[in-house]
């Protein structure tokens, strides 16, 4: 099968998008009818607008997944002559551990030396490190590489004296001064990893199509260790891959980026790319924070087709080990995606474009409005009408209204499967498949999906929470600023995590008053919510323990791919005390 | 499994080889023009129909 034409990808898109819209008003009409047993008021109106909108966010989601399990991925123009292109793997780091970055750069050189390709790649650090220990360590770390992989004159350090423009600005900086010597560029962030195989294959397929203008692939969270990190891990390799198909299906020409893991055509980036500082001051304004979705769009608004391929293996990259951090690397994403509301009006984008800016907006707003429907809730009694017992005038004996529960019964258990029923679904697709060996098999695949749903339920009450705080700040106009990723061990004792996280305890304690003297008949259908909030510490501390279980297995650690295990042994050989003093990969 | 045998090659004279070799990226420079993303458009009209002008198309191949 090859790549859907525009007329098919158009039906697709339209299909499913009318699918979710229609779920979003059954949602609707249901929570209305149940809303009306009593009399409609405001209240009920505001709570079935938030609904809808809740609900085709999850249905979008879900029908996302459905997609991807229909269809298995096109086949794409590529060749096998000889690579023409010259290559720059561009790997940009901001005061991040040059022992912990290097290595993998070493990694991937190795890798690549494998393929027998590398003369075509050089590979360029792009420095934005402001702190000064940091950067001599960077170039003490520069000279290590150099010595253990003898690739001088292919692997360039340099830093910037100012980082105008964060990452967007680094890699600008780079193109500007060095763009012409290449054709290709592949992106990486500090904590990637990617096989040269891969790598090659990407060049192969861009050399194909001279109208490609970006490749992305789907990177996999690889080297977690706590409980948290390695059920993200596990979720990244188990559901995403399935979640990426249903977003190819629908990409045509207007593909994500997601800022690294991907090749772009140097001169069609040039061309297109150049970010402008938004007028005002942050967090709206200023330099684009999420700059990949903006570059996406600047490439598709150019007439270049940018595309996911779903299909490419080999691409890795580090997650969070602990919610906090989670949450934090979040308030950046939800500042940038939110700024995106400054560009739904940009001239000449395309309408997917624009639509790929209201997703991103919406991922973020619709934990708020899940807020807001909760609140509305426990607030409904205030605002409901006294119950008329003698609605019919003449009529001697009072009319008992009629519970309409089962329908709030009913559209809860809905919620739930379009939460849960992806998952499972994916599940048994793994399973019938095949691909659940590399998860350990279809026994601890399932166990898997289950605890990941159980943590899933613990934890999303606090990541609303944390959400909805980022949300706030970026409104009320507070800059995230620009921290640095912090990766590694990210355990949490139990004072650090209420420290962190006390707001929420306080939060859900005061739901739950409010709940027990407006509703008390809400309590039950609000624990879910309350508990997780008031017990938002101990998840936390809990989940940012080293991992100790074998549960959520995932291919990677059942057949290390190759550069993996290259990255360790060039990190075991790292220091500079280590009696190996150069690494070939003949 | 993969195959490391041969990856690590002791070579002591490489932190002895001279860094003869260029360190930081090449010369080559490329124009990189800001884009335009806030053209405010005159009237709600306009702004409608910015979402429908035709893209540019690519200026040229590979």
């Amino acid at each position: 099968m090859s790549l859907p034409s525009d007329r098919r990808v158009f039906v697709i898109r339209f299909g499913l998008l009318m699918g979710g819209v229609l779920i979003g008003w059954g949602g609707f009409l249901l929570f209305l009818r149940y809303g009306a047993a009593d009399g409609l008021d405001v209240m009920d109106l505001i709570r079935a607008g938030l609904i809808l909108i809740s609900t085709f966010w999850l249905a979008w989601g879900a029908l996302q997944a459905f997609a991807g399990l229909t269809t298995r991925p096109p086949s794409v123009p590529r060749h096998d002559d000889a690579l023409t292109s010259r290559c720059v793997i561009l790997v940009p780091v901001y005061n991040e551990d040059p022992a912990a970055t290097f290595p993998r750069i070493a990694a991937m050189e190795a890798s690549l030396r494998r393929t027998g390709w590398a003369e075509r790649f050089h590979i360029a650090i792009l420095s934005d490190t402001r702190d000064d220990t940091v950067a001599e360590a960077e170039q003490r770390g520069f000279q290590r590489l150099l010595n253990l992989t003898g690739a001088e004159g292919r692997i360039f350090y340099r830093r910037r004296e100012n980082n105008r423009g964060r990452k967007a600005g680094n890699i600008e900086d780079f193109i500007t001064r060095s763009g012409a010597a290449y054709d290709l560029a592949v992106i990486l962030d500090a904590d990637s990893l990617m096989e040269g195989a891969t790598m090659v294959e990407m060049v192969r397929r861009m050399e194909a199509d001279p109208k490609l203008g970006l490749l992305q692939t789907l990177p996999q969270i690889v080297n977690a260790q706590s409980r948290f990190g390695r059920i993200q891990q596990f979720a990244a390799a188990f559901y995403s891959p399935i979640f990426c198909r249903g977003l190819a299906m629908m990409q045509g020409r207007t593909g994500p980026f997601w800022g690294h893991n991907a090749i772009v055509r140097v001169r069609a980036f040039a061309e297109s790319c150049g970010l402008p500082e938004l007028s005002g001051r942050p967090p709206f304004g200023g330099h684009i924070l999420s700059h990949d979705y903006v570059e996406a769009a600047l490439l598709a608004r150019a007439g270049w087709t940018v595309r996911v391929d779903d299909d490419l293996n080999g691409s890795y990259e580090e997650g969070p080990e602990n919610m906090v951090l989670h949450a934090k690397r979040d308030r950046r994403w939800c500042q940038g995606n939110l700024q995106h509301s400054r560009l739904l009006a940009a001239p000449g984008l395309k309408p997917w474009s624009r639509f790929v800016f209201v997703q991103g907006i919406l991922a973020y707003l619709s934990p708020v409005i899940w807020l807001a429907f909760l609140l509305c809730s426990i607030a409904a009694p205030v605002f409901a009408p006294p119950i008329d017992y003698f609605p019919i005038e003449g009529w001697r004996w009072p009319v008992i209204p009629v519970s309409h529960a089962s329908k709030a019964l009913a559209l809860a258990f809905c919620i739930v499967g379009l939460l849960f029923l992806p998952k499972l679904l994916i599940l048994l697709d793994a399973a019938l498949r095949g691909r659940a060996r590399g998860f350990g098999g279809a026994g601890a695949a399932a166990r898997a999906v289950g605890a990941e749903l159980l943590f899933s339920a613990l934890s999303a009450p606090v990541f609303l929470m944390f959400n909805t705080r980022s949300v706030l700040q970026v409104i009320w106009g507070v800059d995230g600023g620009w921290p640095a990723q912090t990766r590694g061990d990210g355990t949490m004792t139990l004072p650090e995590a209420w420290a962190a996280s006390r707001w929420i305890v306080i939060s859900g304690l005061l739901g739950a008053a409010l709940a027990a003297g407006l509703s008390p008949a809400l309590l039950p259908w609000l624990a879910p919510v309350l508990l997780p909030m008031m017990a938002a510490p101990f998840i936390i501390s809990w989940s940012s323990a080293p991992a100790r279980s074998p549960l959520f297995q995932t291919p990677t650690e059942g057949t290390i791919p190759e550069v993996l295990l290259l990255d360790r042994q060039f990190r075991a050989v790292w220091h500079p005390d280590s009696k190996v003093v150069r690494i070939s990969a003949a | 499994m993969n195959d490391l045998s041969g990856m690590f090659q002791a070579d002591p004279d490489s932190l002895a080889h001279p860094q003869s070799q260029q360190t930081t990226p090449p010369e080559a420079p490329m124009a990189m023009p800001p884009q335009v993303l806030e053209q405010r458009p005159r009237s709600l009209g306009a702004l409608f129909l910015a979402a429908f002008r035709p893209a540019r198309q690519p200026s040229r191949g590979v």
